[in-house]
Protein backbone atom coordinates (compact mmCIF):
# COMPACT_ATOMS: atom_id res chain seq x y z
CA UNK A 1 0.00 0.00 0.00
CA UNK A 2 2.73 2.38 0.99
CA UNK A 3 4.84 1.68 -2.04
CA UNK A 4 1.88 2.31 -4.29
CA UNK A 5 1.28 5.66 -2.66
CA UNK A 6 4.89 6.67 -3.10
CA UNK A 7 4.86 5.67 -6.71
CA UNK A 8 1.79 7.75 -7.36
CA UNK A 9 3.31 10.71 -5.61
CA UNK A 10 6.45 10.50 -7.66
CA UNK A 11 4.44 10.42 -10.81
CA UNK A 12 2.55 13.48 -9.68
CA UNK A 13 5.51 15.46 -8.47
CA UNK A 14 8.22 14.72 -10.89
CA UNK A 15 8.63 16.28 -14.22
CA UNK A 16 9.76 13.66 -16.63
CA UNK A 17 11.37 15.68 -19.31
CA UNK A 18 11.17 14.38 -22.78
CA UNK A 19 13.13 16.04 -25.50
CA UNK A 20 11.70 17.04 -28.79
CA UNK A 21 14.51 14.89 -30.14
CA UNK A 22 13.23 11.85 -28.26
CA UNK A 23 12.94 9.77 -31.35
CA UNK A 24 16.61 10.18 -32.17
CA UNK A 25 19.21 7.83 -30.76
CA UNK A 26 21.07 8.73 -27.62
CA UNK A 27 19.33 11.25 -25.49
CA UNK A 28 19.46 11.85 -21.78
CA UNK A 29 16.26 11.54 -19.79
CA UNK A 30 16.17 13.56 -16.56
CA UNK A 31 13.97 13.37 -13.48
CA UNK A 32 14.00 15.44 -10.30
CA UNK A 33 12.48 14.06 -7.10
CA UNK A 34 12.43 15.34 -3.52
CA UNK A 35 12.27 13.09 -0.47
CA UNK A 36 12.13 13.58 3.28
CA UNK A 37 12.48 11.31 6.25
CA UNK A 38 9.33 10.55 8.14
CA UNK A 39 9.29 8.82 11.49
CA UNK A 40 6.01 7.16 12.33
CA UNK A 41 5.32 6.11 15.88
CA UNK A 42 2.94 3.19 16.26
CA UNK A 43 0.49 2.91 19.10
CA UNK A 44 2.89 0.52 20.84
CA UNK A 45 5.64 3.13 20.60
CA UNK A 46 7.63 1.47 17.84
CA UNK A 47 9.28 3.96 15.52
CA UNK A 48 9.59 3.50 11.78
CA UNK A 49 11.71 5.77 9.64
CA UNK A 50 10.50 6.00 6.09
CA UNK A 51 11.77 7.96 3.15
CA UNK A 52 8.70 9.59 1.70
CA UNK A 53 8.17 12.00 -1.16
CA UNK A 54 8.63 15.60 -0.12
CA UNK A 55 5.26 16.80 -1.26
CA UNK A 56 4.45 18.76 1.88
CA UNK A 57 7.36 20.04 3.92
CA UNK A 58 7.72 21.88 7.21
CA UNK A 59 10.22 24.69 7.71
CA UNK A 60 13.45 23.26 9.08
CA UNK A 61 13.06 19.98 7.24
CA UNK A 62 15.98 18.52 5.34
CA UNK A 63 14.91 17.57 1.83
CA UNK A 64 16.84 14.98 -0.16
CA UNK A 65 16.89 16.06 -3.79
CA UNK A 66 17.61 13.32 -6.29
CA UNK A 67 18.19 13.93 -9.98
CA UNK A 68 17.93 10.69 -11.95
CA UNK A 69 19.28 10.36 -15.46
CA UNK A 70 19.08 7.62 -18.04
CA UNK A 71 20.50 7.31 -21.52
CA UNK A 72 17.70 6.38 -23.88
CA UNK A 73 18.31 5.08 -27.40
CA UNK A 74 21.17 3.11 -28.86
CA UNK A 75 23.91 5.72 -29.07
CA UNK A 76 26.07 7.09 -26.25
CA UNK A 77 26.20 10.68 -25.04
CA UNK A 78 29.23 12.58 -23.80
CA UNK A 79 30.13 15.72 -21.87
CA UNK A 80 27.06 15.48 -19.68
CA UNK A 81 26.76 18.17 -17.03
CA UNK A 82 23.88 18.35 -14.55
CA UNK A 83 23.24 21.69 -12.91
CA UNK A 84 20.77 22.37 -10.12
CA UNK A 85 20.21 25.79 -8.54
CA UNK A 86 19.50 25.50 -4.80
CA UNK A 87 15.75 26.14 -4.66
CA UNK A 88 14.51 29.40 -3.24
CA UNK A 89 13.86 29.25 0.54
CA UNK A 90 16.34 26.38 0.85
CA UNK A 91 19.89 26.10 2.12
CA UNK A 92 22.45 23.57 0.98
CA UNK A 93 23.55 21.02 3.58
CA UNK A 94 27.35 20.89 3.79
CA UNK A 95 28.90 17.77 2.34
CA UNK A 96 25.62 16.37 1.06
CA UNK A 97 26.19 16.48 -2.69
CA UNK A 98 27.01 13.11 -4.20
CA UNK A 99 26.97 11.29 -7.48
CA UNK A 100 28.73 8.37 -9.13
CA UNK A 101 31.44 9.22 -11.65
CA UNK A 102 30.75 12.93 -11.07
CA UNK A 103 33.07 15.82 -10.38
CA UNK A 104 31.04 18.01 -8.01
CA UNK A 105 31.51 21.75 -7.80
CA UNK A 106 29.46 24.62 -6.46
CA UNK A 107 28.67 28.19 -7.34
CA UNK A 108 28.14 31.18 -5.09
CA UNK A 109 27.29 33.55 -7.96
CA UNK A 110 24.18 32.03 -9.44
CA UNK A 111 26.00 29.58 -11.67
CA UNK A 112 28.44 31.86 -13.45
CA UNK A 113 31.49 30.23 -11.89
CA UNK A 114 32.00 26.91 -10.14
CA UNK A 115 34.66 25.61 -7.76
CA UNK A 116 35.20 23.04 -5.04
CA UNK A 117 34.20 24.17 -1.51
CA UNK A 118 37.78 24.92 -0.43
CA UNK A 119 38.21 27.36 -3.30
CA UNK A 120 34.82 29.09 -3.08
CA UNK A 121 35.06 32.58 -1.73
CA UNK A 122 32.60 35.35 -1.01
CA UNK A 123 33.08 38.98 -0.14
CA UNK A 124 32.13 40.30 3.25
CA UNK A 125 30.26 43.60 3.44
CA UNK A 126 33.54 45.27 4.41
CA UNK A 127 35.21 44.04 1.24
CA UNK A 128 37.31 41.33 2.81
CA UNK A 129 37.09 37.82 1.42
CA UNK A 130 36.18 34.64 3.26
CA UNK A 131 35.63 31.00 2.36
CA UNK A 132 32.04 30.45 1.34
CA UNK A 133 29.66 28.75 3.74
CA UNK A 134 26.98 26.30 2.63
CA UNK A 135 24.38 29.04 3.01
CA UNK A 136 26.20 31.01 0.32
CA UNK A 137 25.90 28.24 -2.25
CA UNK A 138 23.55 29.04 -5.11
CA UNK A 139 24.09 26.10 -7.45
CA UNK A 140 25.37 22.54 -7.49
CA UNK A 141 26.99 21.08 -10.60
CA UNK A 142 27.87 17.50 -11.45
CA UNK A 143 30.21 16.93 -14.38
CA UNK A 144 29.70 13.30 -15.45
CA UNK A 145 33.01 11.89 -16.57
CA UNK A 146 33.48 9.88 -19.71
CA UNK A 147 30.96 8.47 -22.12
CA UNK A 148 27.49 7.47 -21.02
CA UNK A 149 26.52 4.28 -22.84
CA UNK A 150 23.02 3.47 -24.01
CA UNK A 151 20.95 2.30 -21.07
CA UNK A 152 23.30 3.85 -18.54
CA UNK A 153 21.48 5.35 -15.59
CA UNK A 154 22.49 7.08 -12.43
CA UNK A 155 21.52 9.51 -9.73
CA UNK A 156 23.11 12.64 -8.41
CA UNK A 157 21.87 14.07 -5.15
CA UNK A 158 22.15 16.78 -2.54
CA UNK A 159 20.34 17.76 0.63
CA UNK A 160 18.88 21.17 1.43
CA UNK A 161 17.01 22.50 4.43
CA UNK A 162 13.78 24.42 4.07
CA UNK A 163 14.18 27.76 5.80
CA UNK B 1 -11.15 13.69 4.87
CA UNK B 2 -9.38 14.74 8.01
CA UNK B 3 -6.41 12.59 8.88
CA UNK B 4 -4.49 12.72 12.09
CA UNK B 5 -1.09 11.16 12.01
CA UNK B 6 1.28 11.33 14.88
CA UNK B 7 4.86 11.67 13.77
CA UNK B 8 8.01 12.58 15.55
CA UNK B 9 9.19 15.88 14.25
CA UNK B 10 12.45 15.69 16.08
CA UNK B 11 13.51 12.94 13.75
CA UNK B 12 12.20 14.59 10.62
CA UNK B 13 13.50 18.01 11.26
CA UNK B 14 16.69 19.55 12.32
CA UNK B 15 16.72 21.43 15.58
CA UNK B 16 15.89 24.53 13.60
CA UNK B 17 12.34 23.42 13.12
CA UNK B 18 11.56 23.34 16.83
CA UNK B 19 10.45 26.91 16.74
CA UNK B 20 9.62 29.15 13.88
CA UNK B 21 11.91 32.06 13.19
CA UNK B 22 11.45 35.26 11.28
CA UNK B 23 13.02 33.62 8.26
CA UNK B 24 10.66 30.65 8.25
CA UNK B 25 9.23 30.10 4.82
CA UNK B 26 5.56 31.00 4.81
CA UNK B 27 3.02 28.18 4.82
CA UNK B 28 1.54 27.55 1.39
CA UNK B 29 4.69 28.60 -0.45
CA UNK B 30 5.55 26.40 -3.41
CA UNK B 31 9.24 25.51 -3.56
CA UNK B 32 10.42 24.31 -6.95
CA UNK B 33 13.65 22.60 -7.86
CA UNK B 34 14.59 22.77 -11.53
CA UNK B 35 17.59 20.64 -12.53
CA UNK B 36 19.05 20.75 -15.98
CA UNK B 37 21.41 18.54 -17.95
CA UNK B 38 23.53 19.55 -20.88
CA UNK B 39 25.20 16.90 -22.96
CA UNK B 40 26.54 16.10 -26.43
CA UNK B 41 24.87 13.39 -28.47
CA UNK B 42 26.52 11.04 -30.90
CA UNK B 43 25.89 13.46 -33.74
CA UNK B 44 27.86 16.17 -31.97
CA UNK B 45 24.86 18.29 -31.04
CA UNK B 46 24.72 19.90 -27.61
CA UNK B 47 21.33 19.30 -26.04
CA UNK B 48 19.68 20.40 -22.82
CA UNK B 49 17.09 18.74 -20.62
CA UNK B 50 15.36 20.14 -17.58
CA UNK B 51 13.26 18.41 -14.96
CA UNK B 52 11.56 19.97 -12.01
CA UNK B 53 9.89 18.90 -8.79
CA UNK B 54 8.03 21.00 -6.27
CA UNK B 55 6.56 20.81 -2.81
CA UNK B 56 4.28 22.93 -0.71
CA UNK B 57 5.37 24.36 2.62
CA UNK B 58 3.24 23.08 5.47
CA UNK B 59 1.96 25.24 8.28
CA UNK B 60 3.83 24.93 11.55
CA UNK B 61 1.51 25.98 14.36
CA UNK B 62 3.22 27.75 17.23
CA UNK B 63 2.23 30.52 19.60
CA UNK B 64 3.85 32.19 22.57
CA UNK B 65 2.40 34.35 25.30
CA UNK B 66 4.71 36.49 27.40
CA UNK B 67 3.85 38.60 30.42
CA UNK B 68 5.03 42.10 29.65
CA UNK B 69 5.10 43.89 33.01
CA UNK B 70 8.70 44.05 34.12
CA UNK B 71 7.87 43.39 37.77
CA UNK B 72 4.90 42.49 39.94
CA UNK B 73 2.07 44.94 39.28
CA UNK B 74 1.48 46.92 42.48
CA UNK B 75 -2.16 47.08 43.56
CA UNK B 76 -4.07 48.09 46.65
CA UNK B 77 -6.75 46.05 48.39
CA UNK B 78 -10.22 46.82 47.11
CA UNK B 79 -9.00 48.40 43.88
CA UNK B 80 -10.83 47.69 40.61
CA UNK B 81 -9.77 46.99 37.02
CA UNK B 82 -6.09 46.36 37.64
CA UNK B 83 -4.12 45.35 34.55
CA UNK B 84 -1.71 42.55 33.73
CA UNK B 85 -0.20 43.11 30.26
CA UNK B 86 0.56 40.16 27.97
CA UNK B 87 1.75 39.79 24.40
CA UNK B 88 0.47 36.98 22.18
CA UNK B 89 2.77 36.20 19.25
CA UNK B 90 2.14 33.86 16.33
CA UNK B 91 5.49 32.09 16.07
CA UNK B 92 4.25 29.72 13.38
CA UNK B 93 4.74 30.29 9.67
CA UNK B 94 1.19 31.09 8.67
CA UNK B 95 -1.80 33.16 9.65
CA UNK B 96 -3.62 31.68 12.62
CA UNK B 97 -6.47 32.58 14.94
CA UNK B 98 -6.19 32.14 18.66
CA UNK B 99 -8.66 31.51 21.46
CA UNK B 100 -7.71 33.19 24.72
CA UNK B 101 -8.45 32.03 28.24
CA UNK B 102 -7.45 33.34 31.63
CA UNK B 103 -7.04 31.18 34.68
CA UNK B 104 -6.21 31.66 38.31
CA UNK B 105 -2.82 30.49 39.48
CA UNK B 106 -2.36 30.04 43.21
CA UNK B 107 1.07 31.13 44.31
CA UNK B 108 2.79 29.94 47.44
CA UNK B 109 2.85 32.18 50.50
CA UNK B 110 0.44 34.99 51.17
CA UNK B 111 -1.91 35.28 48.24
CA UNK B 112 -5.22 36.71 47.15
CA UNK B 113 -7.67 35.71 44.45
CA UNK B 114 -8.12 38.32 41.70
CA UNK B 115 -11.84 38.58 40.95
CA UNK B 116 -14.12 39.53 38.06
CA UNK B 117 -11.25 39.05 35.60
CA UNK B 118 -11.82 39.86 31.95
CA UNK B 119 -9.60 39.93 28.90
CA UNK B 120 -9.36 43.10 26.86
CA UNK B 121 -7.59 44.17 23.71
CA UNK B 122 -5.16 47.00 24.38
CA UNK B 123 -7.19 49.14 22.01
CA UNK B 124 -5.99 52.38 23.53
CA UNK B 125 -2.39 51.17 23.33
CA UNK B 126 -1.59 52.28 26.85
CA UNK B 127 -0.73 48.88 28.31
CA UNK B 128 -3.19 49.44 31.14
CA UNK B 129 -6.97 49.19 31.12
CA UNK B 130 -8.73 52.15 29.54
CA UNK B 131 -12.47 52.54 29.05
CA UNK B 132 -12.03 52.46 25.26
CA UNK B 133 -10.35 49.03 25.35
CA UNK B 134 -12.45 46.39 23.59
CA UNK B 135 -13.59 43.41 25.63
CA UNK B 136 -12.43 40.03 24.33
CA UNK B 137 -15.14 37.41 23.97
CA UNK B 138 -14.04 33.89 23.07
CA UNK B 139 -15.38 32.77 19.72
CA UNK B 140 -16.50 36.27 18.87
CA UNK B 141 -13.39 38.38 18.35
CA UNK B 142 -10.56 35.86 18.61
CA UNK B 143 -7.42 37.64 17.41
CA UNK B 144 -6.10 36.61 14.01
CA UNK B 145 -2.35 37.04 13.64
CA UNK B 146 -0.17 36.71 10.58
CA UNK B 147 3.22 35.00 10.73
CA UNK B 148 5.37 36.54 13.47
CA UNK B 149 2.72 39.12 14.33
CA UNK B 150 1.88 39.85 17.94
CA UNK B 151 -0.87 41.61 19.86
CA UNK B 152 -0.99 43.06 23.34
CA UNK B 153 -3.79 41.77 25.54
CA UNK B 154 -4.85 42.85 29.01
CA UNK B 155 -6.10 40.70 31.85
CA UNK B 156 -8.09 43.07 34.03
CA UNK B 157 -9.11 42.03 37.54
CA UNK B 158 -10.42 43.45 40.78
CA UNK B 159 -8.50 43.10 44.02
CA UNK B 160 -10.57 41.99 47.02
CA UNK B 161 -10.72 44.42 49.92
CA UNK B 162 -9.44 41.67 52.22
CA UNK B 163 -6.12 41.32 50.37
CA UNK B 164 -3.21 41.70 52.75
CA UNK B 165 -0.12 43.80 52.26
CA UNK B 166 2.51 41.95 50.12
CA UNK B 167 -0.02 39.27 49.08
CA UNK B 168 0.44 37.96 45.52
CA UNK B 169 -2.31 37.36 42.99
CA UNK B 170 -1.51 35.48 39.81
CA UNK B 171 -3.39 35.02 36.54
CA UNK B 172 -2.33 33.00 33.53
CA UNK B 173 -3.28 33.98 29.99
CA UNK B 174 -3.32 31.13 27.48
CA UNK B 175 -3.61 31.39 23.70
CA UNK B 176 -4.70 28.29 21.81
CA UNK B 177 -4.48 27.90 18.06
CA UNK B 178 -7.78 27.38 16.28
CA UNK B 179 -5.90 25.77 13.39
CA UNK B 180 -4.33 22.80 15.15
CA UNK B 181 -3.51 21.70 18.66
CA UNK B 182 -2.33 18.52 20.26
CA UNK B 183 0.98 16.89 20.87
CA UNK B 184 4.06 18.04 19.02
CA UNK B 185 3.87 16.72 15.46
CA UNK B 186 0.15 16.17 15.21
CA UNK B 187 -0.87 16.70 11.60
CA UNK B 188 -4.21 18.25 10.83
CA UNK B 189 -4.66 17.56 7.14
CA UNK B 190 -5.72 20.53 5.09
CA UNK B 191 -6.33 22.74 8.12
CA UNK B 192 -3.62 25.28 7.34
CA UNK B 193 -3.58 28.38 5.21
CA UNK B 194 -4.50 27.72 1.57
CA UNK B 195 -5.50 24.19 2.58
CA UNK B 196 -2.01 22.99 3.42
CA UNK B 197 -1.53 20.55 6.26
CA UNK B 198 -1.11 22.13 9.65
CA UNK B 199 1.44 20.53 11.96
CA UNK B 200 1.51 21.21 15.68
CA UNK B 201 4.85 22.68 16.66
CA UNK B 202 6.85 22.52 19.85
CA UNK B 203 4.38 24.68 21.75
CA UNK B 204 1.60 22.17 21.22
CA UNK B 205 -0.40 24.87 19.48
CA UNK B 206 -0.89 26.76 22.71
CA UNK B 207 1.13 29.14 24.80
CA UNK B 208 0.65 30.61 28.24
CA UNK B 209 2.26 33.01 30.63
CA UNK B 210 1.53 34.02 34.20
CA UNK B 211 1.30 37.61 35.37
CA UNK B 212 1.59 38.68 38.98
CA UNK B 213 -0.08 41.36 41.08
CA UNK B 214 1.28 42.30 44.47
CA UNK B 215 -0.63 44.21 47.10
CA UNK B 216 1.23 47.22 48.42
CA UNK B 217 -0.55 49.00 51.28
CA UNK B 218 0.41 51.64 53.74
CA UNK B 219 -1.21 52.00 57.16
CA UNK B 220 -0.93 55.12 59.31
CA UNK B 221 -1.20 54.91 63.08
CA UNK B 222 -2.14 58.31 64.51
CA UNK B 223 -1.79 59.29 68.16
CA UNK B 224 -2.23 62.57 69.94
CA UNK B 225 -1.38 63.62 73.45
CA UNK B 226 -1.12 66.90 75.27
CA UNK B 227 0.90 68.27 78.18
CA UNK B 228 -0.14 71.28 80.24
CA UNK B 229 2.26 73.66 81.92
CA UNK B 230 0.79 76.14 84.40
CA UNK B 231 2.19 79.71 84.64
CA UNK B 232 3.52 79.14 88.12
CA UNK B 233 4.71 75.60 87.45
CA UNK B 234 2.68 72.43 87.74
CA UNK B 235 0.25 71.17 85.16
CA UNK B 236 -3.10 72.62 86.01
CA UNK B 237 -5.20 73.77 83.06
CA UNK B 238 -5.76 77.30 84.25
CA UNK B 239 -5.94 80.57 82.34
CA UNK B 240 -2.50 81.41 81.00
CA UNK B 241 -1.35 77.79 81.06
CA UNK B 242 0.41 76.43 77.98
CA UNK B 243 -0.79 73.23 76.28
CA UNK B 244 1.64 71.39 74.01
CA UNK B 245 0.00 69.01 71.57
CA UNK B 246 2.12 66.10 70.31
CA UNK B 247 0.81 64.37 67.21
CA UNK B 248 2.52 61.21 66.03
CA UNK B 249 2.04 59.49 62.63
CA UNK B 250 3.56 56.00 62.43
CA UNK B 251 3.49 54.54 58.89
CA UNK B 252 3.74 50.82 58.14
CA UNK B 253 3.49 48.62 55.05
CA UNK B 254 5.15 48.48 51.66
CA UNK B 255 3.45 51.37 49.88
CA UNK B 256 3.69 55.12 50.32
CA UNK B 257 1.16 57.60 51.64
CA UNK B 258 1.36 60.48 49.26
CA UNK B 259 0.63 64.17 49.84
CA UNK B 260 -0.01 63.48 53.49
CA UNK B 261 -1.41 66.48 55.40
CA UNK B 262 -2.12 66.72 59.12
CA UNK B 263 -4.76 69.19 60.22
CA UNK B 264 -5.55 69.83 63.87
CA UNK B 265 -8.06 72.53 64.96
CA UNK B 266 -6.92 74.73 67.80
CA UNK B 267 -9.39 74.23 70.69
CA UNK B 268 -11.87 76.92 71.61
CA UNK B 269 -10.79 79.36 74.30
CA UNK B 270 -7.14 78.91 73.46
CA UNK B 271 -4.66 81.01 71.49
CA UNK B 272 -2.09 79.52 69.14
CA UNK B 273 1.50 80.27 70.16
CA UNK B 274 3.12 81.84 67.14
CA UNK B 275 6.13 79.93 65.78
CA UNK B 276 5.51 76.91 67.98
CA UNK B 277 5.03 74.31 65.23
CA UNK B 278 7.83 71.71 65.19
CA UNK B 279 8.18 68.79 62.84
CA UNK B 280 10.45 66.08 64.21
CA UNK B 281 11.90 68.67 66.59
CA UNK B 282 12.68 71.38 64.03
CA UNK B 283 10.77 74.56 63.33
CA UNK B 284 8.76 74.41 60.13
CA UNK B 285 8.86 76.84 57.22
CA UNK B 286 5.57 78.48 56.23
CA UNK B 287 5.46 76.17 53.20
CA UNK B 288 5.36 73.10 55.43
CA UNK B 289 3.33 74.22 58.46
CA UNK B 290 1.06 77.08 59.38
CA UNK B 291 -1.77 78.16 61.63
CA UNK B 292 -4.98 79.66 60.27
CA UNK B 293 -3.59 80.04 56.71
CA UNK B 294 -4.17 76.75 54.91
CA UNK B 295 -7.03 75.80 57.23
CA UNK B 296 -8.93 78.47 59.19
CA UNK B 297 -8.59 77.98 62.91
CA UNK B 298 -6.33 74.97 62.58
CA UNK B 299 -2.70 73.94 62.46
CA UNK B 300 -1.79 72.36 59.11
CA UNK B 301 1.42 70.41 58.51
CA UNK B 302 2.25 68.95 55.07
CA UNK B 303 4.21 65.74 55.48
CA UNK B 304 4.42 65.09 51.73
CA UNK B 305 5.07 61.53 50.54
CA UNK B 306 5.64 59.12 53.35
CA UNK B 307 6.93 55.60 52.72
CA UNK B 308 5.56 52.76 54.78
CA UNK B 309 9.09 52.10 55.94
CA UNK B 310 9.67 55.67 57.18
CA UNK B 311 10.11 56.40 60.85
CA UNK B 312 7.40 58.05 62.93
CA UNK B 313 6.65 61.70 62.15
CA UNK B 314 6.15 63.89 65.20
CA UNK B 315 4.35 67.25 65.02
CA UNK B 316 4.26 69.53 68.05
CA UNK B 317 2.56 72.89 68.59
CA UNK B 318 1.51 75.00 71.55
CA UNK B 319 -1.54 77.00 72.59
CA UNK B 320 -2.25 79.06 75.68
CA UNK B 321 -5.49 78.92 77.60
CA UNK B 322 -7.38 82.22 77.44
Amino acid sequence: MKSIRIAISIALLSGWAFSALAAQPGYLKLQTVGFQEKVTVDKDGTKHTDIVPADHVLPGTEVIWKINYEIIGNQPVTDAVITDPIPQHMQYVAGSAAGDRADITFSVDGGNTFATPDKLQVKNPDGSVRTALPKDYTTVRWVLKGTLSPGAKGTVTFHAILQ
Amino acid sequence: MRMWVRISLAAILGAGAMSARAADTAAGTTVTNVASARYVDSGGSTLTQTASAAFTVQQLVNVTVTWQNTSDVPVTAGSAQQTLLFRVTNTGNGTDTFKLTDALVTPGGTSFTPSSCQIYFDTAGTGIYASSDVLYTAGSNDPQLSQNAGINMLVVCNVPSTAADTALGEMQLTATSKTATGSFGTVSAGAGVSGVDAVVGATGGAGGSTGIYQVHQVALAYTQRATVTSPGGGNRAVSGATIEYILTVQPSGTASANSLVITDPVPANTTFVSGSILLNGAAVTPAVGDYNVTTPGAVTVKLGNLAGTASAQVVKFQVTIN
